[in-house]
């Protein structure tokens, strides 16, 4: 009694699969928003527009009135809140331009050495291969991930009161001897020294390069000097 | 448009440089705009005791950004989670603002000069039962400030800092062990040992930079192996090669045992422990000498199947530590913090992990040396070089010794007889205290008891009824319980100094005002100071009949320092740091003059001139580095208790812990801090990325005392101990893996007050509580 029983549940079973197999593979999942895709190879004008989009968040030169301690917020920076679409962007990624992104995805792996993190994000070649491609890490260097990126919960009750931080926003552009010249890079490489982390496939396509299969950036893009602030720039004594 | 910008921010940097020349306040040395029109200056981090550098982005009156300061040799550039967002912690829309002043049972705003008022009448009606409770996150002038009034002033010795609870049995181990308190190594030994050693210790979350420091160096090619010995497994162990469970308590016997095996296979370096070392036995920190033989034989008792028994560390792991320790080419370094300083024989096992390291000769050497790491940011700078310790005066003096105050009062210049004779109490003490009465207020400044003392309802539930004066930035479960609670100003909102585990003093200038009315804690000091000058209290003049904190400008003209605005024009700071810095000396701890903090990152002492040249000291007691060191020596431990240049190995015996747990209360319980949040979360939980990281406390089981008791991550559960009970969420497999048997909780949530739970029990010497071990019984809810 027992053996055909099973043999029919293993036949149901392969019918099954081969199904989804092959709807799978006639539907390819369609999911991807042309938004997200700019076309950007070889169109050197994604970057100019880029590079606009930037020109346009700069501040005007904020002329706080706010009297210290009062916290008005200055026009100059964007505010750092947490969106209210939970689940989907859980946490706006980072406090600030040059804070350390928070976790965002799900399924974070904590344990073995506090870096596993480096599974998915030490491996450029691997974005290749994904659908969803992966940030390398831009510091190989430095190993102890959860020491400075943190996994946030979408849904952690805010403690206090709220914070009213305001951070300081991405930099502008880069810029350039003459119109066609490569621009600068504007702002510092410590910690940036993988400029594909954030300018490759998996970076925000505002700011994406025109041109990924030319991978030694800083022979044409040169860092300003004067972005090194980490150093006085005068001794003032 | 960006140029006018730039220009005025230049010109502003330039204006305050060429103001420092006049000797006025605001200085922006070391300052830098970038060009994202921001001014990056330095700052120390506020958090732990690594004493990481960051430059702080301000812009129109705001901290906008936060980055590692590459200059710094401490953190080269690197932060950690709670560094990088140590600007964000200033915003929190609730920081305190204004004064707030009990008044039928409510707490309702008031004015400066009525919050400081009521404040000068309640000292001034009772000025022997009042005290101070400060932190060893007081910057070095705030603590210096508290010391000259209570001790110099009121001729009250009250005053003790939450550092009793988290390093007082390092400074002790150090005292009876070095003679002198604060590390003889540096954070340069971590990029050149090949072993290190943590003693129930977690760095990779507590000290994450200084973890980093280490296990980088591996992704650099060099070869660095890490034992972890401890009662739970943590994100240290996952970076360790090996990992050595102990029973609570265990590490006292672990360490004479491998005391033993090294002697007992001849590998301990005799030649080291006779030109250096004298031996002692006993209870205390006098004892009785010893010779090497009766220490040989004291040890026998320590033989593996002991250690077995009550630390429950196989032979084969016992024989695996001291095989490190007994090679000779090998260069390695202990680390330790809360765990072996919260412990109630927390002297014993700090004297005891010096012993393991000059039986085998590894100390004093690059690489090689025992490095007790501090909590907290100013623990070394503020509590226990300025010693603000109940026993202690500045510059290592007692207050139990005739001669350290009359030097005091000399320095201070204060009549004779002024300082009282009588130590003050310690902070367990102050706290029963207060409790029974005995003590009728406490000033309460950068701390927050009311989550932080074990065993919290037998110690702060009489707080309320007591005239409790709070001074801090937020609210908190401390702030609820005050008679007068007052706005300070935070971190760069103010000018400060810490000193950091490594013995650097590290110096920052105020950069932007604090929020609303809030004010500098040493403001707060000298205004209360003034107004019991005005009230009349004899202490508050100086032996010239001046008051007690009478300041000149460049001019000789005296500053009105207890007027904030007179306060503001004038770096204090910098005139109390220059007031201090003549104790230093006393015990070779001489610090560097604030000028030269200004230009450095921090600076490590002693530091002397040689030759015109300020020079720090990398390694103390090692000739060579330590210009202290008699020439011809090597190693000098020249303020030795014995007076011979020699340190003492203590023969500590093991004890059993003052509380086990039993059929009634069957689990042990250790609470501690996590990555994300700092100490009682009051700034952290106000992050809202460090927050939504860490939002709430829990409790972490073994999975096989989990699967026993039916619990899974999320159930509620509730821990009762004799002396109180909490419920609280299960967490398993998660951030920790307690061994079994044993529960942890972290103490950062003040909805979930762990120390309701926790033992009041403390170490006979250093009077430090322990956290780490209490029967507790638990039931799933």
């Amino acid at each position: 009694m027992k053996t055909p029983f099973s043999k029919l549940v293993l036949i149901g079973a392969v019918g099954v699969h081969t199904f989804v197999y092959l709807a799978g593979s006639i539907n390819p999942p369609a999911k991807q928003s042309p938004k997200e895709i700019p076309s950007t190879v070889g169109n050197t004008g994604a970057l100019e527009s880029v590079l606009q989009v930037a020109a346009a968040r700069q501040p005007s030169v904020g002329k706080s009135t706010a009297s210290p301690g009062e916290y008005e917020q200055p026009r100059a920076f964007k505010s750092v809140t947490r969106t209210n679409s939970v689940g989907k962007k859980p946490l706006t990624d980072r406090a600030f331009f040059g804070a350390p992104p928070v976790i965002v995805h799900r399924g974070i792996v904590t344990k073995g050495r506090g870096n596993n993190c480096l599974q998915c994000h030490a491996k450029e070649n691997r974005i290749e291969h994904r659908h969803q491609a992966i940030a390398p890490v831009p510091h190989a260097e430095y190993t102890q991930c959860t020491q400075c990126h943190v996994k946030a919960d979408p849904q952690a009750k805010s403690f206090g009161k709220g914070n009213q931080f305001v951070g300081l926003d991405f930099p502008g552009k880069g810029s350039r001897a003459y119109p066609t010249a490569p621009p600068t890079v504007p702002h510092k490489n410590f910690m940036r020294e993988n400029c594909m982390t954030c300018h490759g496939p998996t970076g925000n396509w505002r700011i994406k390069t025109p041109h990924p299969y030319r991978t030694q950036c800083t022979q044409c893009h040169a860092p300003e000097a004067k972005q090194d602030y980490t150093r006085p720039q005068k001794d003032s004594r | 448009m960006n140029t006018s910008r730039r220009e005025f921010i230049k010109s502003a940097a330039m204006a305050a440089a060429t103001a420092v020349l006049g000797g006025a306040t605001h200085q922006h040395i070391h300052a830098a705009e970038g060009a994202d029109g921001l001014l990056w200056q330095k700052a120390p981090c506020r958090f732990c005791g690594t004493g990481c550098g960051t430059l702080v982005g301000v812009k129109d009156g705001r901290v906008v950004a936060v980055q590692g300061d590459l200059e710094c040799p401490v953190n080269k550039g690197l932060l950690c989670v709670k560094g990088y967002h140590a600007g964000v912690a200033l915003y929190g829309k609730d920081r305190l603002k204004v004064p707030l002043i009990r008044k039928r049972g409510r707490l309702v705003s008031c004015s400066w000069d009525e919050a400081i008022t009521a404040i000068a009448k309640e000292v001034l009606r009772s000025p022997s039962t009042f005290a101070v409770y400060g932190s060893g996150q007081w910057t070095v002038p705030e603590g210096f400030s508290v010391m000259k009034f209570m001790k110099g002033g009121l001729g009250n010795n009250h005053v003790d800092p939450n550092a009793r609870l988290c390093m007082a049995s390092a400074v002790v181990g150090m005292l009876t062990t070095y003679g002198v308190d604060e590390p003889s190594g540096c954070y340069d030994d971590f990029d050149e040992c090949d072993t290190v050693i943590l003693w129930g210790n977690n760095p990779a979350e507590m000290h994450p930079v200084l973890w980093s420091r280490i296990v980088d160096r591996r992704t650099k090619g060099e070869r660095v192996e890490i034992v972890d010995v401890g009662t739970r497994r943590t994100r240290s162990t996952e970076g360790a090669d090996h990992y050595i469970e102990f029973k609570p308590q265990g590490d006292l016997a672990i360490m004479n045992g491998i005391c033993r095996l090294l002697i007992k296979w001849g590998k301990h370096d005799k030649g080291w422990i006779e030109r250096h070392c004298n031996i002692r036995q006993g209870p205390d920190g006098v004892g009785k000498p010893m010779s090497w033989d009766e220490y040989v034989k004291w040890l026998d008792t320590y033989t593996p199947e002991y250690v077995q028994e009550v630390a429950g560390v196989s032979e084969r792991k016992l024989n695996l530590l001291a095989e490190l320790f007994a090679d000779p080419k090998r260069k390695v370094l202990s680390l330790w913090c809360m765990g072996m300083n919260q412990h109630t024989r927390g002297t014993w096992v700090n004297n005891l992990v010096y012993n393991v390291h000059f039986v085998s000769g590894k100390f004093g050497k690059p690489g090689s040396t025992a490095f007790s790491l501090t909590g907290q940011p100013s623990a070394c700078g503020t509590c226990r070089e300025v010693g603000t310790l109940g026993h202690a005066l500045p510059g290592g003096r007692l207050v139990a010794k005739p001669e350290h105050r009359e030097q005091c009062e000399q320095l201070w210049n204060l009549p004779s007889g002024r300082i009282a004779p009588k130590p003050g109490m310690h902070t367990m003490a102050m706290f029963d205290a207060l409790q029974k009465g005995d003590l009728s207020g406490v000033w309460v400044q950068v701390t927050n008891p009311a989550q932080t003392i074990p065993n919290l309802h037998g110690f702060t539930s009489k707080l309320k009824d007591r005239f409790l004066v709070v001074s801090d930035v937020y609210p908190t479960v401390t702030t609820d319980l005050a008679t007068v609670v007052l706005p300070s100003a935070m971190w760069v909102e103010k000018n400060g100094i810490y000193g950091n585990s490594e013995r650097r003093t590290q110096q920052w200038f105020k950069m932007i005002d604090p929020p609303g009315l809030a004010r500098d804690d040493v403001w707060q000091v000298i205004a209360v100071a003034h107004k019991l000058y005005e009230l009349g209290h004899p202490g508050m003049k100086n032996k010239d009949g001046d008051f007690l904190f009478t300041f000149k400008d460049a001019n000789g003209k005296k500053i009105e320092a207890w007027k904030w605005e007179e306060y503001k024009k004038h770096n204090i700071d910098k005139l109390l740091y220059e007031e201090y810095r003549p104790f230093t000396k006393m015990k070779n701890k001489d610090v560097a003059p604030y000028d030269e903090l200004v230009k450095t990152r921090g600076l490590r002492w002693p530091v002397t001139n040689q030759n015109g040249q300020w020079r720090e000291t990398k390694r103390r007691f090692v000739e060579g580095d330590d210009p202290f060191v008699e020439t011809g020596r090597g190693i000098d431990f020249y303020w030795g208790k014995q007076k011979d240049h020699k340190a003492t190995i203590w023969a500590r015996p093991y004890v059993a812990p003052p509380e086990v747990p039993d059929e009634k209360y069957p689990f042990w319980l250790c609470t501690g801090r996590v990555l994300e949040h700092w100490h009682t979360g009051s700034m952290t939980r106000r992050v809202p990325q460090l927050n939504a990281a860490m939002p709430k406390a829990y409790v972490e089981f073994h999975p096989v005392d989990a699967a026993k008791l039916n619990i899974s991550t999320g159930d509620k559960v509730r821990l009762k101990s004799r002396r109180g009970e909490i419920t609280l969420p299960a967490w398993i497999n998660g951030r920790s893996l307690p061994q079994k048997g044993m529960v942890f909780v972290p103490f950062f949530d003040e909805s979930l007050l762990i120390n309701n739970v926790t033992l009041d029990a403390y170490c006979p010497m250093s009077k430090e509580p322990d956290y780490k071990k209490c029967a507790v019984q638990v039931e799933k809810v």
